[in-house]
C-alpha cells in the first residue's frame, strides 16, 4: 500500500489528492451492537464476504470486530460471548472530507485493510466503511470518465477534420527562395475552384505566404496543412526550430531579425507574424526552444461566426 | 480603367501581359512584401523596385491587376516566366513610383 508514497506516480497521486473519503465510501455497513456475539457476527460475515464489522451502540462507533477477533474468539473459547468485553476499542477513524491520499497513508501505519468512516473530526457518528479496494475502485472509475472524455474530445476533433472537403500538406524547405509561395498559390487556386469568395481567399492567402516565407527565412524547415472544412480554414504550420525566443516581441509590427541579404530581397519587414494575426479569426501561436514553432490560424467564411469567435476570444 | 489604355497612357513596358481587358482601380507603391501583403488592394497597379520572382506569388496572392518594376531595373527572367506560368501581369517602366503614381491620378478616369 505504501507504494503509492513511494513510487510518486504523478496523475494518480493528484487524483487521490482530490478524492474525498465520503465519494469512495461504501454506505451501506452492516453494523453490530455490543450485545452482538461472535458466532452471530462470523455467520454473517460467511454469508455476506465481508472481514470486518463496526459495533455501534445508539448511533455511536464504539468498537470494530475484525476475522482477527473472530479467530482469536475461538482459539480462546469466548466465541458465544458477547463482543462489547472483546472488542477493538481502540479505533482508527477517519472524517469523510479527509482525502483518500490521508486514508492510504493511514492504511498503511495501522497496516489495516479498513477504516470506519465518520460525520466529521473527532466524531463518533458512522457514516460508512472504507477499504483500500473502495479507493481503488473509485480511482478506477475517475480514471475511466477522464480518458473517455479524453477520447471523446479527439474524436470531435477527428469528426472536424475528418470533414473536411480537403487536407493540403506542403513540405517547406529551409532557404528556398525559388519555391517561396508555392503552398500559398497551391491554397489559393484550389479555394478558388471551390468557389471561396475573392476577399476571404487573400485573407488566407496571406496568412499561408507569412508563414510559409516565416519557416523559409527563419527556420530548420517545416510543413504547412490546410484544412478545408464546411465553414472555415485552418492553417497549421509547424517547424522544427529552432524557435523564437520571445514570441510577444516577435509579434510586434517592425521587429525583425532578418539579415540584410533578406531585407534587401524585401523580406524580413517585420510585419509577418502581425500580417497572419490580422487576417485571421482565431491565432495561435507556441514557441518552444527545444522543438520549434507551431502556428495556428483560423479563417471562416462567413464573417457572422467570425464575430462570434472574437467575442469568444475576448 | 483597363489594363491596355493603363499601358498605353503611362507608357509601360509589358513583361508578362496576359489579362489586357482587366480593370485597373487604384494603385500601390511598395519594396517590402509584407507591407504589400498587408495594404493592396485586389485590381491595383503595384510599383516595386523588387525585381525577383517572389513579387510574383505576392501578386498573385493579392489578385493585384499589374506589377510594375519601376526605375529601369530589369525583371529576373526567373520572374517573367513565373508571372507567364503563373497569369500575373508584370510589366517594367523607367520612371519611378511616385511619379508614375502622379501621373495616374491625373488621369481623368481617376480625377474626381
Amino acid at each position: 500500500m505504501g507504494a503509492f508514497n513511494e513510487r510518486q506516480i504523478r496523475f494518480v497521486h493528484e487524483l487521490m489528492y482530490q478524492i474525498k473519503v465520503g465519494e469512495a465510501m461504501t454506505t451501506e455497513v452492516v453494523t453490530f451492537p455490543p450485545t452482538a456475539v461472535f458466532r452471530e457476527i462470523q455467520r454473517c460475515m460467511k454469508e455476506k464476504r465481508f472481514s470486518g464489522t463496526p459495533i455501534v451502540d445508539c448511533g455511536e462507533l464504539v468498537g470494530i470486530v475484525s476475522i482477527d477477533d473472530i479467530i482469536t474468539a475461538f482459539d480462546q473459547g469466548y466465541i458465544d460471548e458477547p463482543v462489547h468485553t472483546r472488542m477493538t476499542r481502540d479505533l482508527h477513524t477517519i472524517p469523510q472530507n479527509y482525502s483518500v491520499i490521508a486514508a492510504s497513508n493511514l492504511f498503511a501505519k495501522y497496516r489495516c485493510g479498513r477504516l470506519p468512516v465518520v460525520a466529521r473530526a473527532n466524531s463518533r457518528e458512522l457514516v460508512g466503511i472504507l477499504t483500500f479496494g473502495d479507493i481503488l475502485s473509485h480511482l478506477l472509475l475517475k480514471m475511466n470518465t477522464i480518458a473517455e472524455r479524453i477520447e471523446k474530445e479527439e474524436q470531435s476533433l477527428h469528426k472536424t477534420l475528418q470533414g473536411a472537403s480537403d487536407t493540403l500538406h506542403f513540405e517547406l524547405a529551409p532557404d528556398n527562395f525559388d519555391l517561396a509561395g508555392m503552398a500559398s498559390t497551391s491554397t489559393k487556386k484550389h479555394l478558388q475552384k471551390l468557389g471561396v469568395e475573392p476577399a476571404v481567399i487573400r485573407r488566407i492567402a496571406v496568412i499561408c505566404y507569412e508563414a510559409e516565407i516565416n519557416v523559409i527565412i527563419h527556420s530548420l524547415g517545416g510543413y504547412m496543412e490546410v484544412f478545408i472544412l464546411k465553414d472555415q480554414v485552418r492553417v497549421h504550420v509547424r517547424d522544427d526550430g529552432p524557435g523564437i525566443p520571445d514570441v510577444e516581441k516577435a509579434m510586434h509590427p517592425g521587429y525583425t531579425t532578418a539579415n540584410e541579404k533578406i531585407r534587401a530581397l524585401g523580406f524580413g519587414a517585420g510585419m509577418g507574424l502581425s500580417n497572419i494575426k490580422r487576417c485571421a479569426d482565431h491565432f495561435s501561436i507556441k514557441s518552444s526552444m527545444e522543438t520549434g514553432t507551431d502556428i495556428e490560424a483560423v479563417v471562416y467564411f462567413d464573417p457572422s461566426s467570425a464575430a462570434t469567435e472574437k467575442e469568444n476570444q475576448a | 480603367m483597363k489594363l491596355a489604355a493603363v499601358i498605353d497612357r503611362l507608357e509601360l513596358c509589358p513583361f508578362a501581359v496576359e489579362d489586357r481587358e482587366i480593370e485597373v482601380t487604384g494603385a500601390y507603391c511598395g519594396d517590402l512584401l509584407s507591407d504589400v501583403l498587408a495594404h493592396v488592394e485586389a485590381g491595383a497597379l503595384w510599383f516595386t523596385i523588387q525585381n525577383h520572382l517572389n513579387i510574383v506569388a505576392v501578386g498573385q496572392l493579392k489578385d493585384v491587376a499589374c506589377i510594375v518594376i519601376v526605375n529601369d531595373v530589369a525583371p529576373d527572367p526567373q520572374t517573367v516566366s513565373k508571372a507567364q506560368a503563373l497569369g500575373v501581369n508584370l510589366c517594367g517602366s523607367s520612371r519611378g513610383s511616385a511619379e508614375l503614381c502622379m501621373e495616374l491620378a491625373r488621369l481623368p478616369e481617376f480625377s474626381p
